[in-house]
């Protein structure tokens, strides 16, 4: 098996006034390449800790996380930004697309910060745009656009460089199920499609059943976790 | 991201809050207006001295022998002279390149008295220099009624309109006077008398009753005063204006001449302090331009961290998709450098209009106190109208660069959460 993320003693302390908060505490956890990863557990699990921390966001207290063969607590603050730029996808549960941006140039900017040129970018947000459904919807800015047509941009947009890993916070948490549903299996057919890595947070059992591996937070620890449908002792 | 898109973004970004730019370059406006209409007047008025200066000879100098006063003539300066100027002095000069005129100059005692006996009249006049011209700052040239106003060296003499209304002559027979003898008698305090004949060359349009003489005429009369037979070879002449060809050849000329041991006298040393003066008002009304700027500076900043707490979960969102810190402060820079642009290049253009429309009624009020100086008043030169742009530009990234740090700081995470 060859595993994209590993984590060893994974730890990430929070100081609210005085009190330390352990929000994540001695993490180890592989995700294979090209697997479909659920993170499931109550509010103030660490879910989106973990996320965060995988996505090169922030910074583990103690230990660490290997992407890639890149160590995300050790990187440099520049290489966390190409890191980002080009190995990582974002899709949030409240879209967080740019507001002033048309649904091209939302799909466009990851590009622009990786340097593509204009003519090109410009071609293959359209592409990203259509694989999403959305072709005709380009010129609208976000405020135009329901909020399955936000998620699905920002789900253009979040593979426009053509990242190894997707993170995904909630993405259906702010739509009705059917639309929630559709999203999803736009995610997934792309996913299986490129051969990505995606770790999901979700609070839906239906959701995380469509998952390769489900994994159980509860107090800053893996609970248990379970690969296509049979519980595994935590690791 | 590259440079042309981060401009592209910050001009897009200024563009969505078009009131609060405005409102934030409307200091810079202000600012810049002040110091562009300050520079401006300043550079017009400099523009203006310097061609009044070129007009009565910035490109002539005066020469005299070392250790002579201008107009004095005691005895203790007579021993004092070594050096004079000589005949030969004065045709060496009009050999030299780039020397347009040589005018030698004679002058009698202010202690003579001088008449002129003509057409029945006896008219006491006053005598000055072989050259009208030049004579007071800011007055035109005088023009001829008749005849010419060049005198020849050899002889002659040029006669005022004042001059020639006082001896009783009709100012329609001008013309028929030209070519006519005029007797110039000269007399002592002790009452010794002596007369000269000289031929009218020319008739000017001044109203005082001055006469201009011709070098050999007053050397005759300096002869008889002094009672020698040739004070050209023991005291050389008073002084010899020299015109060149052009100012830069003027300053070489003083410059050649006082190695030479003369005494040089030019224009160019009123222009400077003229022209300092002027610098140093601009300087000083420039300075409340600038604190009008300092002003228009901190109104950038407070509008750019007010933008930066507004968009802070964009730059959350730019961070997690890859942005540097470097390249969230530049975007956050550039805006602040365009806002300070804009505002400069508005003020630029309200100042330059200012002074177009300024101009006319500077004019007016000049003709109205008869003072015959026309031109512009307000000069925006290429120069200031770059460094004026360029200086609000800079204003605006100085004043974004503590707001862009801040942005450029910002934890992506908690940047994210912000509502």
């Amino acid at each position: 098996m060859d595993a994209l993320i590993q984590s060893r003693g994974l730890t990430r302390r929070y100081h609210v006034g005085k009190v330390v908060v352990a929000a994540l505490s001695d993490v180890e956890l592989t995700v294979p390449r090209g697997e479909f990863t659920a993170l499931v557990g109550p509010s103030g699990s660490g879910k989106s800790t973990l996320l965060n921390l995988i996505g090169g966001l922030d910074r583990p207290t103690a230990g660490e996380v290997h992407v890639d063969d890149l160590s995300l607590g050790a990187a440099s603050e520049q290489q966390l930004v190409q890191y980002r730029r080009e190995r990582v996808g974002f899709i949030f549960q409240s879209f967080n697309l740019l507001p002033t941006l048309s649904a091209v140039e939302n799909v466009e900017s990851p590009m622009m910060l990786a340097e593509v040129p204009s003519i090109e970018r410009r071609k293959r947000a359209m592409a990203l745009l259509d694989s999403v459904g959305l072709a005709a919807r380009s010129v609208h800015r976000p405020n135009e656009l329901s909020g399955g047509e936000k998620q699905r941009v920002a789900i253009a947009r979040a593979i426009a460089n053509q990242p190894l890993l997707l993170l995904a916070d909630e993405p259906t948490g702010n739509l009705d199920s059917k639309t929630g549903n559709a999203v999803l299996d736009l995610l997934c057919g792309l996913v299986k499609a490129q051969g990505l890595t995606m770790i999901m947070v979700t609070h839906d059992p239906e959701v995380a059943a469509r998952a390769d591996r489900i994994i159980h937070l509860r107090d800053g620890s893996i609970q248990r976790i379970e690969t296509n449908r049979k519980t595994e002792a935590p690791a | 991201m590259t440079l042309p898109d981060q401009i592209r973004t910050a001009l897009s970004n200024v563009g969505r809050r078009k009131l609060r730019s405005a409102l934030a370059s409307l200091g810079v406006v202000v600012g810049t207006l002040t110091i562009v209409v300050m520079v401006s007047l300043a550079e017009g008025v400099r523009q203006q001295i310097n061609h009044q200066f070129a007009t009565i000879g910035l490109d002539r100098l005066t020469v005299y022998a070392p250790g002579a006063r201008r107009g004095g003539f005691s005895p203790l300066d007579l021993l004092m002279r070594k050096k004079i100027i000589t005949p030969d002095d004065v045709s060496e000069w009009k050999a030299l390149p780039g020397v347009v005129q040589v005018i030698p100059e004679i002058n009698l005692p202010p202690s003579v008295g001088l008449a002129l006996a003509w057409n029945g009249t006896n008219l006491p006049v006053r005598m000055s220099g072989g050259t009208p011209r030049g004579e007071f700052l800011f007055q035109e040239a005088p023009q001829p009624l008749a005849g010419s106003l060049d005198l020849p060296e050899s002889g002659g003499i040029v006669l005022s309109l004042g001059t020639v209304q006082a001896a009783g002559v009709s100012s329609n027979d001008l013309t028929r006077m030209i070519g006519q003898t005029v007797q110039a008698i000269l007399h002592t305090s002790r009452g010794e008398t002596q007369s000269f004949n000289l031929r009218i060359q020319g008739i000017t349009q001044e109203h005082s009753t001055e006469i201009q003489v011709s070098v050999a005429d007053r050397i005759a009369m300096k002869n008889w005063w002094f009672n020698t037979t040739n004070t050209l070879e023991s005291e050389g002449y008073d002084s010899v204006t020299i015109r060149s060809a052009d100012v830069s050849r003027a300053q070489a000329l003083t410059a050649q001449l006082r190695s030479d041991g003369f005494q040089v006298q030019s224009l160019e040393v009123f222009v400077e302090i003229a022209n300092r003066i002027v610098t140093v008002i601009a300087l000083m009304f420039s300075l409340i331009g600038s604190i009008a700027l300092l002003v228009a500076a901190i109104g950038i900043a407070n509008t750019m961290v007010m933008a930066i707490y507004e968009r802070t979960r964009e730059i959350g969102i730019l961070k997690a998709m890859g942005a540097s810190r470097r390249e969230i402060r530049q975007m956050f820079m550039i805006e602040a450098g365009f806002i300070g642009m804009i505002g400069g290049t508005i003020g630029l253009l309200l100042g330059w209009l200012f002074g177009l429309g300024l101009n006319p009624i500077i004019q007016i009020i000049l003709k109205h106190r008869d003072l015959p100086i026309h031109g512009h008043f307000f000069v925006v030169t290429l120069t200031l109208a770059l460094g004026a742009i360029l200086f609000a530009t800079l204003i605006g990234l100085v004043a974004g660069l503590l707001p862009a740090q801040r942005a450029a700081k910002l934890d992506p995470l908690e940047a994210l959460r912000h509502e």
